[in-house]
């Protein structure tokens, strides 16, 4: 019997299952439930998120990063980042930040703090170089913001969590040190999540027909090392999707309170905060862009453009 | 400006927001290498129309009305971008061309550089 038998078996073990098909990139939520959604965990207390009153200013911050060329001995990327401020229900500024360039080479890295081992993967790998660049650019707006800000709300796409690429100087503990100094409140708001076992104990909370939130920090914590604040699973409209949500509070109260500081300035259409959604759309490269960057690097930095074809299509084909 | 395409008799060129032309202008395309000059007429100016400039554009001025906005673009990116948004294309119809002796001709079935002067 060969090792793979066990999985190619297929048939038993998927007979009679509900089944949502998947693609690659895009992240599906079945309509309703899962038919076995876990009981064990519909106890765990399901709270409603009264609207604040109180007027604060909620600012949503995102990246995105792109390879832009390739140099024989490195890699130029360029970055966009967008913070958008939202207050009672109004987006009233954003910022567009960018196009900035890094150029990624093994001596331009021996200059930063990561370890040594990590200069040659992102070196060599642009996904984790991208990943690196975006987290150190949103980790220095969102510690400027959490300076400069006063009993506000700074929205991170994504987990709250550690990551190695972190800068000392700006990490998201000092983010949140900042945050504590100046009664600001950090919270990381996912759109999905890639524990499949927080779908299925988050059904109950699907089908509340009021915004709440549920409690989940049993579960992530067991699974994610430094993860930060409260896990929660969060429902911000009434018949709106479930969001992951990380926010980082001293006690429930808090995380409520802070939740509920979203729900009464941020505008929450489709139940995603709004000042995340404008920011993801600021920091999205046009192609006009591409191609003005592109303009740029010819026109500045005495750079010779050579010839290229691509390797996938000259080696597969066309189709 | 530069020559895009040409079909038939007609030629369309690119031009960006400083080379300033104008419907009915006559413009002399000059093959300098081969020593030939093409005489064509302006009829038709566009914006470049390509489904992603149109949704660029779309979801700027979407960002712009919903909130002010304070831009810091420190390599002066978006100066570039608007110029190709900028870009026009000029349509013309080849009228006659001129010969290395300088005479015209009515022979159009030659094409010029695509870098020519003008």
């Amino acid at each position: 019997m060969s090792p793979l038998d066990s999985f190619l078996s297929v048939g038993g073990a998927l007979r009679g299952k509900n089944v949502v098909f998947t693609s690659d990139d895009k992240s599906l939520v079945p309509l309703g439930r899962w038919k076995n959604d876990i009981h064990a965990f519909s106890e765990v207390p399901i709270n409603p998120i009264p609207v604040s009153k109180e007027p604060s200013i909620v600012c949503g911050t995102d990246s995105s990063c792109i390879k832009i060329a390739e140099t024989e001995d490195g890699t130029l990327y360029a970055v966009k980042c967008g913070v958008v401020f939202c207050l009672s229900t109004q987006v009233v500024l954003h910022l567009r930040i960018g196009p900035l360039l890094f150029y990624i080479t093994e001596s331009t890295l021996s200059g930063s703090d990561l370890d040594s081992r990590l200069v040659k993967v992102v070196s060599f790998d642009s996904d984790i170089a991208k990943r690196m660049i975006r987290i150190n650019v949103e980790r220095l707006i969102q510690f400027e913001l959490s300076k400069l800000l006063r009993g506000s709300v700074i929205l991170v796409d994504g987990a709250l969590k550690a990551s190695i690429f972190e800068n000392r100087h700006y990490n998201v503990k000092k983010i949140l040190e900042n945050c504590a100094l100046h009664k600001n409140s950090l919270l990381g708001i996912g759109k999905s999540t890639k524990f499949k076992i927080l779908d299925m104990v988050s059904g109950n909370l699907r089908t509340t027909n009021y915004p709440a939130v549920l409690d989940v920090s049993f579960i992530i914590k067991s699974l994610v090392k430094n993860t930060f604040g409260y896990n929660t699973m969060v429902k911000f409209a009434n018949n709106s999707l479930v969001l992951r949500a990380d926010v980082a509070a001293k006690d429930n109260e808090e995380v409520i309170s802070s939740l509920g500081k979203i729900r009464g300035n941020d505008l929450l259409p489709s139940g995603y905060p709004e000042c995340l959604s404008m920011a993801h759309h600021i920091s999205c490269f046009s192609n006009t862009e591409i191609f003005g960057i592109r303009g740029h690097i010819l026109n500045n930095y005495e750079v010779v453009e050579l010839p290229s074809h691509d390797v996938r299509r000259h080696l597969l084909g066309s189709i | 400006m530069k020559i895009l395409s040409k079909n038939g008799n007609e030629l369309t060129l690119i031009a960006m927001k400083n080379e300033v032309v104008h419907k009915g202008d006559y413009l002399i395309v000059d093959d300098r290498k081969f020593s030939r000059k093409m005489i064509v007429q302006i009829y038709d100016e566009d914006y470049l129309s390509s489904q992603n400039l149109l949704e660029d554009i779309v979801r700027d001025e979407v960002i712009l009305a919903c909130s002010e906005e304070n831009l810091h673009d420190p390599l002066n990116i978006s100066s570039l971008s608007k110029l190709i948004r900028d870009a026009r294309l000029i349509r013309t119809k080849i009228r006659s061309t001129m010969d290395i002796n300088g005479r015209i001709t009515s022979d159009i079935s030659w094409i010029p550089s695509v870098f020519f002067h003008l």
